[in-house]
């Protein structure tokens, strides 16, 4: 059998989506094959193909994101960051250097504006949805479909307003709908399944920061070298289980909103780790002769008034309402997660009233 | 018949009223800005298989897999007799399961291939990283170039690309190891 090949077109749009591991990315784009549309993701060293035959297609939808509005605050932002104080800077170098640092910014504001509004794609086939990375814009979904109809009707012939809706009728009444639509909803953005992961490693890191906060709490009152040790190893375990937490959580089911919930308490985390660190230096600075015993060391912070140190005060007020805001808000969202994962979506009535239009 | 479209943000099912319309419109459950475009395979039913049927008259062609069924179809790459069960058509072209398992393993199907490795990137990457430590070069360089001859003529995506990742791995490899000749000729002399 001789190797065959395709000759495929590049379609518009470049895009990324999350890789296998935290903070790594896939690059993904779309290719016109002679039958099928090719969404090949790349790393680094080797490329992934998904292949979608015209034949297959059943339909595009487009959510339209607020990405656009949300870079160019951030760009806004940045922007202002440095042309404000140019403006007052007396010295002819600085503030062009202000001003070089404040152009960037508006440059990619003015370029993120010109793109138009940000959107998410899927494709929907008989057995599956698949979110398309690369038409990340409207106009650049818009381009796609125009360059894919053509290819798309040759397949498949075309539908008119009224077989649609004579044909979408069926739907009102088809039990076996809810079923299928339940099989769909395995996929999510990644293109891989999505995990049963419940929220377990999510509860216990929660729990753990509002232990944490009644722990902070304590030391006002009552300090002891058990208490100390008592928090080190709770410190740990939060570490421990906000790694865990924030690796269960991709490809999960789990929401948005939990899913910066956690990353902010990893932020938290770290901030709270480097305090203790900077804490742990100074000690040993002002104690150079107990800088060889760690025991020695734990003795004197023991003894420590937390009246008596702003530093040391402060650092217990961010421990007390930090992890109590995390822990007590996390938890709630934990268990919104956990009630709304027993319970399957509802279905909305097809017959409803045309939604508003927003062209 | 297929399920109906669904918001990708809340998984409500989207009216049929807002298909093809060309433009945004707000999705009954989450009041997101959608545009769905529909196809007719959203309404076809899905395809049946072929079981194939039974040999009834002695002496007819039956399948080389299933030989109480009758014949349809030859694989078009090694000639056996198919079944409408064991006939897999792929690009238009008529393969027994067997051959379509073996163009697989040996990526001589490219339309069966779900992954690549790309051999250029990987020299490239090995030619040029290791150049920041400076000392991994002496091993690395060698490897790259080692890549480029190992796999200039192994199969690299199936997307239009050109060889010039494997040209600039190569000089960039020859070019550490012309230093390292020279920085040893150097230290000798």
């Amino acid at each position: 059998m001789k190797p065959e090949s395709e000759k495929y077109k590049k379609l518009p749009g470049r895009g990324t989506r999350r890789g296998r591991f935290p903070i790594t990315f896939q690059y993904s784009r779309l290719w016109l094959g002679s039958d099928h549309l090719l969404m090949v993701t790349s790393t680094s060293w080797s490329e992934v193909y998904r292949r979608f035959s015209f034949r297959d297609i059943q339909g595009f939808v487009v959510r339209q994101t607020a990405g656009r509005r949300n870079w160019n605050i951030l760009f806004g932002i940045w922007a202002a960051l440095f042309a404000l104080p140019a403006i007052r800077v007396e010295h002819d170098t600085v503030s062009n250097v202000l001003w070089g640092l404040a152009i960037i910014p508006f440059l990619a504001l003015l370029v993120n504006s010109f793109r138009g509004p940000t959107c998410e794609c899927q494709i929907v086939t008989a057995v599956q949805k698949q979110f398309l990375p690369s038409l990340n814009r409207m106009s650049v979904a818009r381009r796609v479909f125009a360059r894919v109809k053509p290819h798309m009707e040759q397949a498949q012939g075309t539908l008119t307003p009224e077989e649609i809706a004579a044909r979408a009728d069926a739907w009102v009444q088809a039990p076996e709908a809810a079923t299928a639509m339940a099989i769909r909803e395995d996929q999510d953005r990644t293109g891989r399944g999505l995990s049963h992961y419940a929220g377990q490693a999510h509860l216990l890191l929660f729990t753990l920061l509002l232990i944490e906060s009644v722990r902070a709490g304590m030391d006002f009152y009552f300090r002891s070298t058990l208490v100390t040790l008592l928090a080190m190893m709770t410190g740990a375990a939060i570490v421990i289980m906000v790694i865990i937490a924030l690796v269960k959580q991709q490809d999960s089911a789990m929401p948005g909103s939990l899913r910066r919930w956690t990353w902010a308490t990893f932020l938290f985390v770290l901030l709270l780790a480097a305090n203790g660190f900077v804490h742990y230096i100074s000690l040993i600075i002002q104690n150079p002769d107990l800088a060889h015993s760690d025991a020695a060391i734990l003795q004197v912070y023991v003894q420590m008034a937390p009246d008596e140190s702003p530093w040391m005060m402060t650092s217990l007020l961010l421990a007390i309402f930090g992890s109590g805001i995390l822990g007590g808000v996390g938890l709630l969202m934990v268990r919104k997660f956990r009630e709304k994962r027993k319970t399957p979506p509802p279905l909305i009535s097809l017959d409803q009233t045309p939604p508003v239009s927003h062209a | 018949m297929s399920a109906p479209i669904t918001c990708p943000k809340c998984n409500a099912p989207l009216a049929a009223a807002i298909y093809n319309r060309g433009q945004v419109d707000s999705c009954p459950g989450c009041r997101s800005p959608v545009q769905v475009e529909v196809f007719p395979a959203l309404f076809s039913p899905p395809g049946s298989a072929q079981p194939g049927e039974h040999v009834l008259v002695p002496g007819e062609s039956s399948c080389f897999f299933h030989p109480q069924k009758k014949a349809v179809e030859t694989c078009q790459s090694c000639g056996r007799f198919l079944c409408g069960l064991c006939d897999l058509e792929l690009h238009g072209k008529h393969l027994c399961p067997s051959c379509v398992e073996s163009g697989q393993t040996k990526g001589q199907l490219e339309r069966l291939e779900t992954q690549r490795m790309l051999y250029d990137n990987l020299a490239l990457i090995t030619a040029t990283i290791p150049v920041l430590v400076v000392w991994p070069t002496l091993a690395t360089a060698p490897l790259a170039i080692f890549l480029v001859v190992r796999h200039w003529n192994s199969p690299s995506s199936i997307i239009p690309r050109t060889k010039i990742r494997f040209v600039l791995a190569f000089f960039f490899a020859s070019l550490q190891i012309l230093a390292w000749i020279a920085l040893v000729l150097f230290l000798i002399a």
